[in-house]
């Protein structure tokens, strides 16, 4: 059978949402699997909750979202697990809702067979609201599952392009005044947190594409912060 | 065989200080370079990892041999059972 339905959750408030999606989209609750992350970890021991559980549907969440917000484990609870668990999740269902908060919801059922699976991952937020770290790290997770990867980064976000455009600018062959590039870089480089700047440098290690939200392909599916 | 005995040469890749996901990929990227059979050592200090990291490296096919806490830090002894390579792109 496999997995049939993936809800991403990363706002408690949604739950509810979840909970519908799972209800109308998946044939039987132990075709379905709900991950918490961010804030959605919040929702581990609500009255709900306990309801899709005793129902079959598999929950688990970010062990660290849980440990950063003071949740902890319940019995009969979410397993804590981990962005491992989030991206087999997006690697394996057939279908995937991602509730990540402001009312985005993303529903992408990618085609079967279609090979390895593209996710885009779209930053609509300042690089300084943790959500866009929080999108980040969970995309590094999809990396580490290998998925492909597609950041595409709206205005908002956009002092991650400056970052690499100025790191581009320092080491590219014949860049005219390095000095000069190399302050541009620092200055970029500041605007950064440090948790955006380790999986901006992780993700482009590993090959994957980070572009402006106009210029980045489309994936197979999408989830958007 | 015991995992002294497993690990006796064998390489160490201390993650003290790492949480997820680079904890998990991090080791995952290490085995990439290692040979099949061979034993790698992960030292984690992120309580989750503790339970995390072996479960997703047998979820990928590597042998988890032993997981021992002692305070903080906790010893993953994992041997390499699968060839597994993450793409690069580009």
């Amino acid at each position: 059978m496999g997995l049939e339905l993936g809800v991403l959750l990363a706002d408690d408030r949604r739950l509810a949402e979840a909970g519908e999606a799972i209800r109308s989209l998946a044939r039987e609750p132990s075709g379905a699997a709900l991950f918490l992350m961010d804030d959605g970890a919040r929702a581990a021991s609500a009255p709900l909750m306990m309801e899709l559980l005793e129902a079959g549907v598999e929950v688990a969440l970010c062990a660290a979202d849980a440990e950063a917000r003071g949740v902890l484990p319940v019995d009969g609870g979410p397993r804590f697990g981990s962005q491992y668990d989030h991206a087999v999740m997006v690697r394996d269902a057939r279908r995937v809702v991602a509730l990540t908060g402001d009312g985005h919801r993303d529903d992408h059922a990618p085609p079967a067979g279609a090979g390895r699976r593209v996710v885009r991952v779209r930053l609509t937020r300042d690089v300084r609201d943790g959500k866009t770290a929080q999108a980040l790290r969970s995309a590094v997770g999809y990396a580490a599952c290998d998925l492909d990867v597609v950041i595409a980064v709206e205005p908002p976000a956009r002092a991650i392009l400056d970052a690499l455009a100025a790191r581009s600018a320092v080491v590219s062959p014949g860049s005219g005044n390095l000095p000069q590039g190399s302050r541009l870089l620092q200055s970029s480089l500041l605007q950064l947190p440090e948790a955006v700047l380790r999986a901006v440098g992780t993700l482009r290690g590993l090959g994957h594409r980070i572009a402006p939200a106009s210029d980045a392909p489309p994936g197979h599916l999408e989830v958007t912060w | 065989m015991t995992p002294d005995l497993l690990t006796r040469g064998s390489e160490t890749l201390d993650l003290s200080g790492e949480v997820c996901p680079y904890t998990f990929l991090r080791a995952k990227l290490r085995l990439e370079e290692l040979p099949l059979g061979a034993a790698l050592t992960v030292v984690v200090d992120h309580p989750p990892a503790a339970a995390n990291v072996p479960r997703s490296l047998r979820a990928e096919g590597h042998e988890v041999v032993s997981v021992e806490q002692t305070g903080r830090a906790c010893r993953i002894v994992v041997i390499k059972r699968a060839e597994h390579r993450l793409a690069k792109k580009e």
